[in-house]
């Protein structure tokens, strides 16, 4: 059958070739008496099998699909802005871990830089750093930043944001935990007494 | 000769996403759609009417389990048939087929093409003959000839490669000229 178009000639039956491939059946087609033949018998098959019904005396669809329905587990309605939150949920514990790190890092600087000031090191670097003209709000902003987070910043909130930033991050989580934990599906232990 | 194609349209698509979020009613919906095709694919694979109905049910209850993971990106139609297909299988594997293959009667070489069945006997003779067949090349005929899917979406509706549809196919065709012979030169 290499000679002849034997390997494609199915896939011709069934309209699955395309273009090149398409064109050297039919051209073979036309001159070869022995394919067309064989193409012949395939649709002789296809017709001879169509004459076996199709399933007969089914069930009414109403009744199928209330049937199915019956046996249809019943999943909680979640729509689709709920599962967004759902995912959206397990991020929580990132956010917090990053607001954690972001504020030891300012306040870590921000220490520093306080006790290099009280030694009067580096007390022009950061504003030679900057350019002239914001020299002034660099000073401003520099002095309220280390005012806030600084060691010995104004009585109670320097020492108050040092604590109760932390500290509220760590409740937070704290909160998610138990949260995380109670939307958790339980297992039911008996005691073997039935 | 080309198989049709069932566009996936926007009021299936929102059945779907209804029924992956739980709207049982978008589910019937897709069941009412799809119901006679799964029925018949499971029909034409195992023979037997009430049994078709009982599988077909199974198949759209593991449809409605496993559809929070269906993606839309293949057609609703082919992911219900492979669930069809798959429980039809695991009913015929489980011994529960209604033909007995050796009791099957086909084609006698000795009467040749004056054997003239008619009617309901042919049609008789040509659901026997493709029960006979092999399961893996049974499904593939199926989905062809009586369901019209292209080979990619037999392909993926079987999970195999598309060369494994074509010498399927091929074989199940063979298979069917050499039972049928007597009825295709009569």
């Amino acid at each position: 059958m290499n000679k002849h178009v034997g390997d494609w000639l199915e896939a011709y039956h069934d309209g699955e070739l395309r273009g090149l491939r398409f064109m050297q059946v039919e051209a073979h087609l036309e001159k070869c008496r022995k394919c067309t033949e064989e193409l012949e018998k395939l649709s002789s098959l296809s017709a001879l099998l169509q004459e076996n019904p199709s399933a007969s005396h089914l069930t009414t669809p109403d009744r199928f699909a209330a049937r199915v329905g019956l046996y249809l587990l019943r999943r909680p309605h979640q729509s689709s802005w709920l599962r967004r939150l759902r995912g959206s949920w397990y991020l929580v514990p990132v956010g917090l871990l990053s607001a954690w790190t972001f504020l030891q890092t300012v306040m870590i600087v921000a220490g520093g830089m306080n006790v290099a000031r009280r030694f009067g090191l580096g007390e022009d670097l950061f504003i030679s750093l900057m350019p002239a003209q914001q020299e002034g709000i660099i000073t401003d902003i520099s002095q309220f930043v280390l005012d806030i987070f600084g060691i010995g910043g104004s009585f109670g909130l320097g020492v108050s944001l040092n604590l109760l930033l932390p500290a509220a991050i760590g409740l937070i989580y704290l909160a998610w935990l138990a949260g995380w934990w109670v939307s958790q599906p339980r297992q039911q232990f008996t005691n073997g007494n039935s | 000769m080309r198989s049709p194609i069932i566009p996936s349209d926007e009021v299936e698509l929102d059945l779907i996403v209804q029924a992956q979020e739980g709207n049982r009613e978008a589910f019937g919906e897709l069941v009412l759609r799809y119901r006679k095709g799964v029925i018949n694919v499971v029909y034409r694979m195992c023979g037997d009417v009430n049994l078709a109905e009982d599988v077909a049910q199974e198949a759209f209850i593991k449809a409605w389990e496993h559809l929070p993971s269906y993606q839309p990106k293949a057609p609703f139609r082919n992911w219900v048939y492979r669930i069809a297909t798959n429980s039809a299988r695991d009913v015929l594997r489980q011994g529960k087929e209604t033909v007995n293959v050796d009791e099957v009667p086909l084609s006698n070489p000795d009467e040749g093409p004056e054997v003239k069945l008619v009617g309901k006997e042919r049609a008789e003779f040509v659901r026997q003959a493709v029960l006979s067949l092999p399961l893996a090349s049974r499904s593939v005929l199926v989905l062809r000839e009586y369901e019209g899917l292209s080979y990619r979406e037999i392909s993926e509706a079987l999970d195999i490669p598309i060369g494994t549809v074509m010498s399927r196919l091929n074989y199940a065709r063979n298979a069917m000229r050499k039972m049928l012979s007597g009825l295709l030169e009569a």
